[in-house]
């Protein structure tokens, strides 16, 4: 091994980086060639000193001053990408082609439904009108008609609680889900997990105010409360003293009596709809709280700092900050108070609507003149409900139906030139050698 | 912390949660403010440029594609913001051995009270830090990285490879040169004395 290739090694030796046999060959020369074991001790020696140089230790508070830099950056980052000029475009131009894609969908999904809506309201209408004539029974089935829809009603008014629900909701509610697996797994390190629960349901009850008042002492012996109640009479038959209620309860119920609460609920009648929502609030919450802590280190440092401040433009100066600081402060705490109330404290909101069998009465003396008459009526009123029909169907229809025409029309122009060019290709020569080979033959028959 | 792990926590960075970064930076905040310091030789700079480093992690995590582990990903970056920050500097400032001393003194002294070591051996052993990280400075870009991450830091050859994306073998060398350089630094200078100094070192310890 020459010199050269050794002092190549030294440093490879030095970690244990050569395999046995470069190992052996350098062991040989560095005991045979002095200028060398020369150079390796001095090589070795100062890795030995640069190894004995302490790690420097992190100042006091780097941790907390870092953390609170990062939120401050994190914030800045939000406000970046609310203003961003580049982001806008982007995201305005594929908002607007959903937006398109939606209108069409929505027309095409809604003419059904729309239009069935509509059917129901104007039969429940004509039922009203003939109720004093016609036996009751369609009175009782019309108002039947309507809890579907009342309860489809509902489910979109929770929908749009949702998401007016505290302030960044809407991501708040995609973070949860999509970390909510994340979070089991490590729950333990995380601590307590901060969950809101929401129900929503709606039932049909016989007795509207027994029910309320069960519904009251109900949620006074869990040691909840009602947050709101409303009612009012949604049916009224004063001939017969029928006067059919509806309203809407809403109770805050400790959190540790959900599942025993929501099973009592569900007996209390016939239950139409049910609608549960839990939001996972854990991850603001600890970062509500850590900004919290950073906050209330910079407060301390401002306070330290503004006893050694003499001049008075300085202390005006930290004023201002300390007071932002403080505003802040206060801003993340009543946060923090407000999650500990909705997550202590689970809502039930409980619609409520009362239902009667009706007992059919029957005409007095019924009429063969009024019964043709009202027959009449009732089938002109067919034709011309069913005639609206189709003009509203129509008329929703018109737009789609355009675009698929356009559609249509601007696909048969693109396509047109290719088939015929296809076409020539494949069907062209056979059939013109065919035809000459005709033309032939006749002019030979000739 | 094992990949799952780490892929989890980088996953809830990127949807914006400091916490999970907290866990992902914690274990690496001190051999960061140190690779810095080994850079500037200031504590000052060391913690603003640590800093600065963690926060431009934070905000290109987005672009972190999992080709690597975070870690190695963490360091690639520090070491080439303090590369950056170098370039920057260089030209505005000169190192001067004088200053460094004055700057170190206090610190020095007391990290060294812990190791039970006589006045004497402090003073030199303060001396040969600070001759060791003049040493340092004059090294070239190339050459400090190494050095600072292998002896140092101690990382395995192999990870300093994938920090600097180079090959094992491009690493090997640059370490023995690296070294060789630094040292013909040391011995070099003539105020050090330092050819002597090992030799009684050496003598010493017999």
């Amino acid at each position: 091994m020459s010199c050269e290739n050794f002092r190549e090694l030294i440093s490879l030796y030095i970690d244990g980086m050569l395999d046995e046999e470069e190992k052996t060959n350098f062991e040989s020369h560095l005991k045979a060639c002095i200028d060398c074991k020369e150079e390796f001790e001095e090589i070795k020696s100062m890795i030995d000193e640069i190894h004995n140089i302490p790690e420097k230790a992190l100042p006091d508070d780097y941790h907390k001053e870092l953390m609170l830099k990062l939120y401050k950056q994190k914030d800045e980052n939000k406000f970046e990408k609310k203003s961003s000029k580049f982001n806008f475009m982007k995201y305005s131009t594929i908002a607007a082609s959903f937006l398109l894609l939606f209108v069409i969908m929505a027309s095409l999904s809604n003419m059904g439904s729309k239009s069935s809506y509509d059917n129901a309201a104007q039969k429940n209408e004509l039922a009203k009108e003939f109720s004093g004539s016609y036996d009751g029974g369609e009175v009782y089935n019309s108002s039947f008609d309507m809890p579907g829809d009342f309860a489809a009603d509902s489910y979109e008014k929770s929908d749009a609680y949702d998401g007016a629900s505290p302030e960044e909701s809407s991501a708040s509610l995609e973070q949860s889900i999509n970390v909510r697996s994340t979070e089991n797994a490590r729950s333990s390190e995380i601590g307590e997990r901060k969950i809101i629960y929401n129900s929503f349901m709606t039932l049909e009850v016989e007795l509207f105010d027994d029910t309320v008042k069960n519904i009251r002492e109900m949620t006074e012996n869990s040691s909840g409360y009602v947050e709101n109640f409303s009612s009012n009479i949604y049916y009224s038959e004063p001939e017969r003293d029928i006067y059919l209620k509806e309203g809407t309860i809403i109770i805050r119920i400790p959190v540790e009596k959900y599942g025993d609460i929501s099973r009592k609920l569900e007996k209390l009648g016939h239950l139409i709809s049910q609608h549960e929502t839990t939001e996972n609030v854990t991850e603001q919450y600890i970062e509500t709280e850590g900004k919290i802590r950073m906050l209330e280190v910079e407060q301390d440092r401002l306070l330290e700092i503004m006893k050694k401040a003499d001049k008075v433009e300085d202390l005006i100066k930290l004023e201002e900050r300390l007071t932002q600081v403080r505003t802040d402060l206060e801003i993340y705490k009543s946060k923090i108070k407000n999650w500990d109330q909705l997550v202590a404290f689970s809502t039930f909101t409980i619609n409520l609507r009362e239902v009667k069998e009706i007992e059919p009465i029957k005409a007095p003396n019924p009429n063969f003149m009024t019964r043709i008459k009202s027959s009449f009526n009732k089938s002109i009123n067919d034709v011309r409900e069913t005639f609206e029909d189709f003009v509203i169907a129509l008329s929703y229809n018109i737009i789609p139906f355009v675009i698929f025409i356009l559609i249509l029309v601007v696909g048969y122009i693109i396509i047109k030139p290719i088939i015929k060019i296809v076409f020539k290709k494949v069907i062209k020569k056979p059939i013109v050698k065919k035809i000459i080979d005709i033309i032939q033959k006749r002019r030979e028959q000739i | 912390m094992d990949t799952t792990e780490e892929k989890i926590l980088v996953n809830r960075v990127k949807k914006g949660s400091i916490a999970a970064f907290e866990e992902l930076i914690i274990e690496h905040e001190g051999k960061i403010y140190n690779i810095a310091y080994r850079f500037f030789n200031n504590e000052e700079d060391a913690k603003d440029l640590s800093q600065e480093i963690f926060i431009k992690v934070f905000n290109k995590i987005h672009r972190f594609r999992g080709d690597s582990s975070f870690s190695t990903w963490l360091y690639r970056i520090a070491i080439n913001t303090c590369i950056d920050e170098l370039r920057k500097r260089k030209g505005k400032e000169s190192f001067s051995i004088d200053e460094d001393i004055k700057t170190d003194e206090g610190t020095m002294a007391r990290e060294f009270q812990d190791k039970d070591l006589s006045p004497e051996e402090i003073v030199i052993n303060k001396e040969i830090a600070s001759q060791i990280q003049w040493a340092l400075n004059h090294l070239s870009e190339s050459y400090k990285e190494v050095v600072i991450l292998r002896d140092f830091q101690g990382f395995e050859y192999k990870q300093i490879s994938e920090i600097l994306g180079c090959s094992l073998g491009t690493v090997k060398s640059r370490i023995s040169r690296a070294r060789t350089e630094l040292k013909n630094l040391l011995i070099n200078e003539k105020h050090f004395d330092y050819k002597n100094r090992l030799k009684t070192r050496k003598e010493g310890k017999q």
